[in-house]
């Protein structure tokens, strides 16, 4: 492409409040806030109205309301995105079938051979955001530049429903000054070693010594130095080329502090099923089980136990969650317990050789056939019964299809 | 009085106790799960209802609910404001956001049972 401008970035404002106010025409215009339907649960997205009051993602209740007393909190309902971020991807797979859906709302588009389709790229952009807007009445901001970290830096330089355009002579000029920390994939614990290193902007990380990068960060070194003069080689990858999935994993705050072991085992059941529920779908088995238990003061940390062989049976699962959690003396209440699967093996398995064995097995397929057939939970485990499940918050790693595509609804 | 005159009173008239109906229908839900005895419901929050009730709806390629009936008054949607699909196991489920001009209704279709299903009530003003 002549201007060399060959990867998008679109990404939507403000998806989850967008999507509220036009489900309710009185939030429109107003600072509203989305929150998990959890008691205690965090600001997941707010209006650009509430933005301009303060109010940011991540916050409780009390926080933001705190900063915008006329914040109103609307409960997020994630079947409801989830559908709509699915429009919305078919929409863009319309314009080009090199999608890379990043997040819920968040996807990177070749579009390197759509000029003699659909015009420059700027066209592309403006057909796409009309395509969106017209179909689901929400807006959102496109960028266009010749690689994925720039396109990401390209939407956010115009939002709300913006488009802007980086193209490899602006480029430079335009990382001059910037802030390393605005870089995508540069955390604040980068930042913070870039700083003690006299590294500020993305000029002066792009001129640093590849040599003493590799020497401070490791392998990621050079890729930083690359990043600070905006180059990136990652390609988009489409659904199917995206590397395997490496664990299985879900994880919910609880409604309340919960000291009580046996109150604890329930979520470790409850967990253990939907990991094992959604291996068992995709025919995947882990060999890991990993525990991540949270205090109320946000102290977090993981165990991990290693299984004989490869598993996806929900009470060989819960076992070894319920033995990891025996060995620890919890300091504290727990505030969020996480179980995952890793080691992920594809297609092999072990055959059941003991009755008891082959039972689980029997009895495991028909719990997944009748929960396909009837929805989530329509069968489970007795000892289920009294945790009532809230809905929870997206994961990033959501997608609209395969193994990530994680039911929260 | 005109007949005119007459026609909008009568209008008026309906509105006002379908309005006092609804109110006493959400008044029943006071004191439920979803909606405890001291709070006052707020704008941004709804009520959960799931109750069966009986549409009119339009079919034309996709579907278009006009008319729906709950505890024997009749709510005439003005506006589809969004919809959006859900799945319960195999059951596709249409999703509709319907407001009258004072009111947002969470409507649902399940396409299996075919059967209309009041989700819940918004405020709007």
């Amino acid at each position: 492409m002549s201007d060399g401008a060959s990867v998008m970035h679109l990404d939507m404002d403000a998806f989850f409040a967008s999507v509220e106010q036009r489900v309710n025409p009185a939030l429109r215009g107003l600072p509203i806030a989305v929150t998990g339907a959890a008691k205690r649960t965090v600001v997941t997205t707010s209006s650009y109205e509430a933005r301009a009051l303060g109010v940011r993602t991540g916050m409780n209740r009390f926080e933001a309301k705190k900063q915008c007393p006329s914040l109103i909190f609307v409960s997020g309902n994630n079947a409801k995105y989830m559908d709509v971020s699915t429009r919305i991807m078919e929409i863009i797979k319309g314009f080009s079938p090199l999608v890379e859906v990043y997040s819920i709302d968040e996807a990177f588009i070749d579009i390197s051979g759509l000029r003699g389709l659909f015009g420059s790229p700027l066209d592309i952009g403006r057909a796409l955001k009309k395509r969106i807007k017209e179909e689901t009445g929400l807006i959102c901001s496109v960028g266009i530049a010749p690689n994925k970290l720039m396109a990401k830096l390209a939407s956010a330089m115009d939002k709300p429903d913006g488009l802007s355009i980086l193209r490899p002579c602006d480029i430079k000029a335009h990382l001059q000054d910037m802030p390393v920390g605005t870089l995508w994939g540069i955390g604040p614990n980068i930042t913070s070693r870039l700083g003690l290193m006299g590294i500020k902007t993305c000029g002066e990380l792009g001129r640093a010594n590849a040599g003493i990068l590799r020497k401070n960060f490791g392998i990621i070194g050079e890729r930083l130095g690359a990043m600070g003069r905006g180059e990136y080689k990652d390609p988009v990858r489409p659904a199917g080329f995206e590397d395997r999935v490496k664990s299985i994993g879900h994880s919910m705050t609880l409604p309340e502090d919960v000291w009580e072991r046996e109150k604890i085992k329930m979520y470790l059941l409850k967990l253990s099923e939907m990991v094992c529920a959604r291996a068992r779908r995709h025919g995947l088995q882990g060999r890991t089980v990993c525990l991540t238990l949270r205090y109320p003061d946000f102290f977090t940390f993981t165990r991990q136990r290693r299984l004989s062989r490869a598993t996806n049976d929900t009470h060989t699962l819960y076992r070894a969650a319920k033995r990891t959690l025996s060995t620890m003396r919890l300091r504290a209440p727990l505030r969020l317990i996480g179980v995952s699967l890793t080691g992920i093996v594809e297609g092999t398995r072990q055959l059941p050789l003991f009755t008891e064995d082959k039972q689980r097995e029997k009895l495991l397929a028909a719990m997944d056939e009748i929960n396909g057939r009837f929805g989530h939970s329509a069968l489970t485990w007795s000892a289920l019964l009294e945790p009532e499940r809230t809905p929870g918050v997206i994961s990033p790693a959501w997608r609209p299809s395969g193994v990530r595509k994680i039911d929260v609804g | 009085m005109s007949l005119i005159k007459k026609r909008k009173c009568k209008k008026e008239n309906q509105r006002v106790n379908r309005d006092i109906s609804l109110l006493n229908c959400l008044e029943a839900y006071e004191g439920t799960a979803d909606c405890p005895p001291n709070k006052k419901m707020t704008l941004g929050e709804t009520t959960i209802i799931r109750e069966p009730i009986e549409v009119i709806a339009f079919f034309d390629g996709s579907m278009r609910p006009l008319r729906f009936r709950w505890k024997g008054a009749v709510y005439k949607v003005q506006e589809i404001t969004f919809s959006w699909t859900t799945m319960s196991g195999a059951a596709s489920i249409l999703h509709f956001s319907a407001y009258d001009g004072t009111t947002l209704y969470e409507l649902s279709y399940n396409k299996a049972t075919l059967r209309w299903t009041l989700e819940g009530v918004a405020l709007h003003e």
